[in-house]
């Protein structure tokens, strides 16, 4: 036992893997925020004025609000005035080929590389390294079917109808107080587009980073799948090692016409900070999607393992009849990490439906919580709500807790919601143990099970890759 | 309204006010921006009161509150001081100690008796009970007419083990609001076993906060609502498990029809150390109507690892196959309405010790039944 202890001590204090800071000369704006930052960060990206004045009234409005205080979180307060809003890599590269060797072989740190990955798994990656697309692949592959997969900049540039009437129709520029500092500030991020009737013949994938000291990443993703269309997009994030706090404040719009599917997976590995609680990223996300037309459907599955913080709250607004939302969840706090995630499904329109799996695991002194609200209103004949949410205990000082809001205003709706909270039993370690199977692999076999509704969801590579993540955080968490 | 007066019923803090207060913001601020004169504690009641007050099987023995203040005069305790104690300070603050077990129930009265104008009346009742085990019934009701916003604060120390079964029961018309901040402390091995039927109400907020303090104490609270009109019944459970080994059992029901709102909030806590914690939480509901709304809440907040919680909570209506199928036995629509409605009710009560209590209370709930459809 005693000699278990000492491993599990040594694999618990286990440093972040993907830890490492890529030294690239950056193009940053001095730390602070006024209407002057603003109008610089959109000068710099030569957008036109429209563009200007919505990121100003953005900002006015962000002015006027307060950062939200109801999540169960303990977050020191921030200093917005500290905080750089804009970095990006000199010498921005016109193709793959002319990106600095040195930030590809961040990728290959982090086992994404880039061309492989992309050729061998025939993956479209719009990468984001800090704030700026360096490089896009098989957008010609994409754009022959009339898919146009670019950075929102470049979209701003090139598709600005399009971006003007979709960009804040689904999060509001007012919408929550880090929605309306990532509207003002927001630094770049991907624009998916799928025109009607045309299935994306690819997974989209976008790797983001957060490299360049003190500087809060922004990311704005806006995904438009038109009458008909399907996507399945992938986001992965990895960051490296880094003291101070860094805030990422992103914002993703998916819009779904009639009868279009959208799938949004991620994986979230942002560095956690320290087991001592310092350090790691602050990830507050606004991430909504609007089925706007009827039969539509939206998926969003993801795996959260990073961020000192996560507030985050992927949800979906059906408002087209018969349209359908989806949230899977896996969501692992460990050290001093603290998450408050969940979603919120707002039904509409006439039988629409929607499906809730949560997982949390709670290690260390993790706190995991999950927060989802289901809302049923007056016009929603028909609806159906199945939410599931089951929190796995791994130590005596973690802490796991469920906030579910479940809101129904019309007598034709039936809505469920279970819950359960416990810890890895006993008897499943001594049967594993019994059989011959290491404690650490029992451990992860169990975990794996716990989590399988949700991995089985997640596109291949990606099923991969959080396995092996959550494996590797949860090394001999069991004592 | 006295506004600090308010602030201690509220919650103190803005976050709390707002998350307690969420799905009753506009009633309570309609309560707090009307005009209440002091209850007259020496209101007659009436007869159908009386009628409605006297339990068959409490031996016409009860403590008589009328608007807030204890009723020398109809109040009966004589056989009870023997093993009862009764205090009180004033005649808004009671405090009755319970030395050993009784067989009776303790019959507790608060009637809001109508004033001429809109009245309020405010009262504090601490129970405790110090060994044996015992019952405790504390029913509210309302006159006709009554505009009347009551509001209570009662505290019950349950002695290490102790058994209590209490029963709520509260039906009152929608002129009424009744805010009840209840607390209950369980002692070691201490049993604290809560029965609610709420009916009615203006504006009716059931708090009732469980501090399972005693290492193997443990509480079930079962209760439901059935609203109707412009009801709006809001229920706050709040368990806390602070000790290893104990057992917490919610079961809920509730029912809206018409015009009116029901709120579940049910929180289980179990604190750091709380070990061989068992928390089982239920609540479903039936939403009748397309004006009426249902809002449910139920929380778990673990931060102990040797831990079994778990909660469920549904919102639906009637199956249409199982009317179809009553109707296919002649059974009218509204009388097979009817049943359904109150088998889905009828679980809460089961398991009740007092056979009497259970058929009294299932009697009131027929009673909130449409009438004209009956039951088959």
């Amino acid at each position: 036992m005693a000699t278990e202890r000492s491993q599990i001590e040594t694999a618990l204090s286990r440093r972040y893997d993907a830890g490492f800071v890529t030294d690239i000369e950056s193009d940053s704006l001095p730390p602070g925020l006024s209407e002057d930052v603003v109008r610089a960060i959109s000068a710099r990206k030569n957008e036109p004025d429209w563009m200007t004045q919505w990121r100003l009234s953005a900002y006015r409005h962000w002015l006027t609000m307060l950062p939200p205080h109801w999540a169960k979180l303990d977050i020191d307060p921030i200093d917005f005035q500290a905080i750089s809003y804009f970095s990006q890599p000199k010498n921005r590269p016109k193709s793959l080929d002319e990106v600095d060797p040195k930030l590809l072989e961040t990728y290959d740190k982090l086992g994404v590389p880039l061309h492989e990955r992309a050729r061998l798994a025939g993956v479209a990656v719009d990468a984001v390294f800090d704030s700026v697309s360096v490089g896009t692949t098989f957008r010609k592959e994409l754009a022959d079917v009339g898919i146009l997969f670019c950075s929102m900049s470049e979209a701003v540039r090139e598709y600005p109808d399009l971006v003007r009437k979709y960009l804040g129709s689904v999060v509001p520029t007012g919408d929550n107080y880090f929605a309306a500092l990532n509207s003002a500030v927001f630094s770049d991020g991907s624009f998916v587009f799928v025109p009607k009737g045309v299935r994306c013949p690819m997974e989209l994938s976008t790797y983001f980073r957060i490299n360049a000291r003190d500087t809060g990443q922004f990311e704005r993703t806006l995904l438009i799948a038109e009458e008909g269309a399907s996507v399945s997009y992938l986001e992965g994030c990895t960051a490296p090692m880094r003291d101070e706090n860094q805030l990422h404040a992103a914002v993703v719009e998916l819009v779904a016409l009639d009868d279009a599917s959208i799938k949004y997976s991620t994986v979230q590995n942002w560095y956690p900070g320290d087991e001592n609680g310092v350090g790691g990223i602050y990830n507050f996300v606004t991430k909504r999607g609007d089925c706007r037309g009827a039969r539509s459907k939206i998926s969003w599955t993801q795996v959260e393992t990073g961020s000192a913080i996560t507030w985050k709250y992927p949800s979906c607004i059906l408002r087209g009849d018969d349209s359908t939302g989806e949230f899977n969840s896996v969501a692992l706090t460990h050290h001093r990490q603290q998450a408050d995630t969940g979603t919120k499904m707002i039904h509409l329109g006439k039988n629409t439906k929607s499906k809730i799996i949560s997982k949390g695991i709670s290690a260390g002194r993790g706190q995991n919580t999950y927060r989802g609200l289901v809302k049923i209103e007056k016009g929603a004949d028909g609806a159906r709500n199945y939410t599931q949410c089951d929190s796995l205990l791994i130590g005596k000082k973690c802490g796991a807790h469920t906030f579910p809001y479940i809101e129904v205003k019309h007598p034709g709706a039936i809505v469920e919601h279970e819950a359960t909270t416990s810890k890895i039993s006993d008897d499943q370690l001594f049967y594993c143990r019994s059989r011959g199977i290491a404690e650490e692999d029992a451990v992860s076999m169990i975990v794996d099970g716990f989590c399988k509704q949700v991995f089985k969801e997640l596109p291949m590579e990606f099923a991969v890759e959080a396995k092996k993540l959550l494996e590797v955080s949860l090394e001999g968490a069991v004592g | 309204m006295d506004a600090v007066a308010l602030d201690d019923l509220l919650g103190s803090s803005a976050r709390e006010r707002e998350e307690s207060w969420r799905y009753s913001k506009n009633a309570i601020r309609a309560l707090t921006q009307q005009t209440f004169a002091t209850a007259p504690p020496d209101a007659t009641l009436s007869a159908e009161t009386l009628q409605r007050i006297d339990l068959p099987f409490t031996r016409g023995r009860r403590i008589v509150i009328v608007n807030g203040a204890y009723s020398q005069r109809y109040s009966n305790i004589g056989e009870l001081v023997s093993t009862i104690r009764l205090h009180h300070e004033s005649a808004q603050r009671l405090k009755i100690t319970i030395s050993t077990g009784c067989a009776d129930p303790l019959h507790l009265v608060y009637v809001s008796a109508p004033a001429g104008s809109a009245s309020r009346w405010q009262a504090d009742c601490e129970v405790e009970l110090q060994s044996g085990s015992a019952g405790l019934i504390e029913q509210h009701v309302g006159e006709a007419g009554a505009d009347v916003f009551g509001t209570l604060t009662s505290q019950i120390t349950l002695g290490p083990g102790t058994v209590l079964r209490a029963t709520m029961i509260s039906d009152i018309p929608d002129s009424v609001s009744l805010l009840r901040k209840g607390h209950c402390t369980v002692g070691n091995s201490a049993v604290f076993a809560a029965t609610h039927a709420h009916f009615g109400g203006r504006l009716q907020r059931i708090e009732s906060r469980i501090d399972l303090v005693g290492t193997k104490s443990s509480c079930s609270s079962r209760g439901v609502f059935v609203l109707r009109g412009r009801e709006h019944v809001d229920v706050h459970l709040d368990v806390r498990h602070n000790a290893r080994d104990t057992r917490s059992n919610v079961f809920w029901r509730g029912v809206a029809d018409q015009r009116s709102r029901g709120i579940f909030h049910g929180a289980i806590t179990v604190a750091a150390g709380a070990d061989g914690a068992d928390a089982q939480l239920s609540n479903k509901n039936l939403l009748l109507s397309a004006n009426a709304e249902i809002d449910t809440q139920p929380v778990l907040e673990i931060y102990a690892d040797e831990v079994k919680a778990s909660h469920g909570a549904t919102v639906g209506q009637l199956d249409e196959r199982v009317l179809f199928y009553l109707r296919s036995r002649g059974i009218p629509a509204a009388a097979a309405r009817n049943l359904l409605i109150a088998a889905f009710c009828r679980e809460v009560f089961d398991g009740m010790a007092i056979d009497v209590m259970r058929e009294y209370l299932d009697a009131a709930l027929v009673a909130r039944l449409p009438a004209d459809a009956g039951m088959p």
